[in-house]
């Protein structure tokens, strides 16, 4: 053998122990865990206190934060559909982002225990599953509507959510749009005639909600965290089509992303979850934007993920989650416990342990507990 | 022992010991202090989950090979034993404001993991080095010829901005198709078939230069002695060749099948100049017609013929030529050349280093290639330049000093990125067709060089 034939030989003998090692039982970072130990409730007639005992064991350096959520309904992993329909156009965005976006939320939801896999749909199956009332969380990131299911002559879309359905909004104002299949980006315009512009969102329950500026005339970034997005750890920061925080509050929603704005009346969210009916819209304060790192397919899929699988979508507006950060070295354990009382009309409660993306462990726990 | 402490005398004499210091010495200091804001995050977060032992193209979390991940596993692996951190921050006032423009995040990433990043990078960047040194000695006769090739390749300013600046695993995937022209060119096809697989699985292209080949040692065969061709040799000599070039591949399959899964299904469905060198420089649309992305999926029909086409081109060169080791070496530059036509929608600059080892190897006996050398490495430096701007070299100070806050910085970066353009939206955007178009042109001529040189070579090696 001549000296590169052994360079070779080298090189393929250190990729294969490697690759023998990772996929190894013993390789130590599997040693990483969360488990919740015990869970105590003591209820009386208005109230229970529930007292939960959690373990950390850090096989790598682990950042992590637990969050416990009080939620008022059943907690259950709904059926997840993005919008991709290439017979129709897109606003300001591109459906290989929106098809990016599946992909990564089906890894942000697979590494949370989220049972259902976000599927494409096109326009005809979110107007099947509309029209049949199906529970389900629809993500419409094109900035417009089919006019297949929302229009001046039809709406599908506010009785589905008042039903149960959850919508998850990225675009202009919500309901300003109306696409018809075969057209095209360069087509739309403001003043077309089947746009419902701001009839739109007030047909979705939604009056009041939105200031209707010129695009530039917007605040255009969110710089303060809300207690929500804190504990979340949601990203997402574009505000210039968000709604006003002061309606989003009134109308028994919540903040979930950062707030900015111009005057505290006139605060948006970048991220807002509104009550409507049965069901939710949950509101992102513009586009996806083509970036790997702010407000792109891969950081909004975390918050969508985070969102999700939290149980905030289900919690009580009034009833602030309990949570709390650790930051173990490697080897550490841990063990804690979190305290809360919640009222009567409360199902059960989330218990949800994630690593926050620069974390050096990806560590994901969720369960729900029904309350006794 | 003897022989140890003679082979380091030895080496402390070779005329490259000198050169081999201060090169990697300038190495060692570019490695911490360099950042590229597109990658090194990227790099860092699905590097985290690989060594959380989590699959990452099943979590759509990488699009990078998985040599890298099994190159650089034992040496992270060993870091975090010892408690050596390497976690990453964005810097959120810098965020918010280029988040809205999308194309220029900034984020902090721990100076140790640059350096443990870099460090294969720079142990490959050597080897193709040496190599290059030890394959022209090979070559030609003339003494001073193989020192000066080596330096042409270890003193690029393209290659030490795309290994040390952006941290590209690129210099992996040119070392490897060096190595596999250089068993070709001695006649050693299993181990050359073993370059080429390794090198597939530090990105996919590779396997597309070592299928024509596969198929040109299959009808012609290739030895010194022409007269002893025949078809058992032949067959005897695509075996060995395909069996090296699958064997890394069945190694590490699954994730080399994922990996390559991912690569072939990812071609972008609309073109764009907003991250990478295209060699369809027309596509930033000077004129704004649209025409390119209007007609997508035509375009993308023909790379699908790719394997067809390179085929065909291997069966009309094993017709015309009769193939000795400094063909197989011109092949080897026209098929890696080739796969720049067809593979990419949009031609990282990045890729354009594949080829230069080869070119470092051929100017020794065809000086024309260094012009290919020159114009590709300007055309892939200056185009990776203009994506960011001049301000690339401010963001360490930005990142880990309080000489240039970042705030400063994003304002500074976003005024070049709004720069208004002669011909296009802005100049950012004029730069890179005007680099981008200059690399096109120096693709198309050197394939021409390429071909021209394939039919004089002379059939007595």
């Amino acid at each position: 053998m001549n000296k590169w034939q052994y360079i070779v030989s080298a090189i393929l003998i250190l990729l294969l122990l490697s690759e023998i090692v990772w996929y190894s039982p013993f390789y130590n970072v599997r040693k990483g865990s969360f488990n919740v130990l015990s869970v105590v409730q003591q209820s009386n007639e208005v109230s229970t206190n529930v007292t939960i005992t959690y373990r950390f064991n850090a096989g790598l350096p682990l950042d992590a934060t637990v969050m416990v959520t009080p939620v008022r309904e059943a907690y259950q992993d709904l059926p997840v559909f993005l919008f991709y329909d290439r017979d129709y156009p897109v606003l300001e965005t591109d459906w290989s982002l929106i098809a990016m976006l599946q992909g990564y939320l089906k890894a942000e939801l697979s590494l949370r225990g989220y049972s259902a896999e976000p599927k494409l749909a096109s326009a005809d199956v979110l107007e099947s599953i509309m029209s049949k009332n199906e529970s389900a969380v629809v993500i419409m990131a094109s900035g417009a509507f089919p006019s297949c299911i929302f229009s001046k002559e039809k709406d599908l879309v506010r009785p589905w959510i008042e039903s149960g359905g959850i919508l998850v909004w990225l675009g202009y104002y919500i309901g300003y749009y109306v696409v018809e299949s075969g057209m095209q980006k360069e087509q739309i315009t403001y003043n077309m005639s089947q746009n419902l512009r701001e009839n739109g969102s007030r047909e979705l329950g939604l009056e009041g909600f939105f200031e209707y500026f010129a695009l530039d005339d917007n605040p255009k970034v969110a710089n303060s965290s809300s207690q929500l997005s804190e504990a979340l750890d949601t990203t997402y920061s574009l505000i210039q089509q968000a709604p006003l925080l002061r309606m989003v509050m009134s109308g028994g929603g919540v903040a979930l992303g950062s707030v900015g704005g111009e005057n505290p009346l006139r605060f948006r969210s970048s991220i807002s979850m509104i009550p409507l009916g049965r069901g939710k819209i949950m509101i992102f304060g513009f586009f996806l934007m083509p970036s790997l790192f702010s407000n792109g397919p891969e950081l909004v899929a975390w918050d969508i993920a985070q969102i999700m699988c939290s149980g905030v979508l289900q919690m009580n507006p009034d009833l602030v989650p309990w949570y709390r950060t650790y930051n173990l070295s490697e080897g550490k354990a841990i063990t804690d416990i979190s305290n809360l009382s919640m009222g009567s009309d409360v199902a059960g409660f989330v218990v949800f342990e994630y690593t926050p993306k620069e974390s050096e462990t990806v560590l994901f726990h969720r369960e729900f507990i029904n309350r006794k | 022992m003897r022989r140890a402490i003679s082979f380091l005398r030895n080496s402390f004499k070779h005329e490259l010991t000198g050169f081999v210091i201060i090169g990697v010495l300038l190495r060692i200091v570019l490695m911490p202090y360099f950042v590229w804001p597109y990658d090194m995050s990227a790099y860092q977060s699905s590097l985290v989950y690989f060594m959380n032992g989590k699959d990452p193209y099943a979590l759509h979390a990488s699009v990078y090979p998985p040599f890298t991940y099994f190159i650089t596993f034992p040496m992270f692996g060993l870091a975090y034993q010892f408690g050596i951190s390497f976690d990453f921050h964005s810097i959120l006032e810098v965020l918010s404001k280029t988040g809205v423009e999308g194309p220029v995040p900034i984020t902090q990433i721990s100076p140790l993991f640059l350096v443990f990043w870099k460090i294969p990078i720079l142990c490959f960047d050597l080897l193709t080095g040496i190599l290059i040194y030890y394959f022209v000695k090979a070559m030609v006769s003339d003494t001073t010829m193989p020192k000066r090739c080596f330096l042409v390749w270890f003193f690029n300013p393209f290659t030490l901005v795309l290994s040390y600046l952006q941290g590209s695993f690129d210099v992996v995937v040119a070392f490897f198709i060096l190595l596999g022209a250089f068993f070709l060119f001695r006649d050693d096809f299993l181990f050359s078939g073993l370059s080429f697989g390794l090198g597939t699985l530090a990105k996919t292209s590779p396997i597309f230069v070592a299928i024509p080949l596969a198929a040109v040692l299959l009808i012609k065969g290739v030895s010194s002695s022409s007269k002893t061709l025949n078809l058992k040799l032949n067959i005897r000599t695509f075996l060995k060749f395909t069996i090296g070039c699958v064997l890394p591949l069945l190694c590490f399959a699954p994730l080399a099948i994922e990996y390559l899964n991912l690569m072939w299904s990812g071609i972008s469905e609309e073109i764009s100049i907003a991250g990478g060198l295209n060699q369809w420089f027309f596509a930033a649309d000077p004129l704004r017609s649209g025409w390119i992305n209007q007609h997508i999926v035509t375009i993308q029909t023909v790379f699908k013929f790719y394997p067809v086409i390179a085929l065909t081109i291997a069966v009309v060169f094993s017709g015309l030529l009769k193939l000795g080791r400094k063909r197989i070496l011109l092949l080897t530059a026209f098929f890696t050349n080739l796969i720049y036509f067809f593979l990419q929608m949009t031609l990282q600059p990045q890729y354009l280093l594949w080829t230069l080892p080869l070119f470092a190897v051929l100017m020794s006996s065809t000086k024309r290639y260094l012009w290919s050398l020159s114009l590709y490495s300007a055309a892939g430096l200056f185009f990776i330049l203009s994506l960011q701007g001049p301000q690339i070299f401010l963001y360490p100070l930005a990142m880990y000093t309080s000489l240039y806050p970042p705030k400063q910085l994003a304002i500074s970066v976003m005024n070049y990125v709004n720069l208004p353009g002669v011909f296009s939206q802005n100049l950012r955007q004029d730069f890179c067709t005007i680099f981008g178009g200059l690399g096109f042109i120096g693709l198309s001529l050197t394939m021409v060089l390429l071909v021209k040189s394939l039919l004089v070579e002379k059939d007595n090696e």
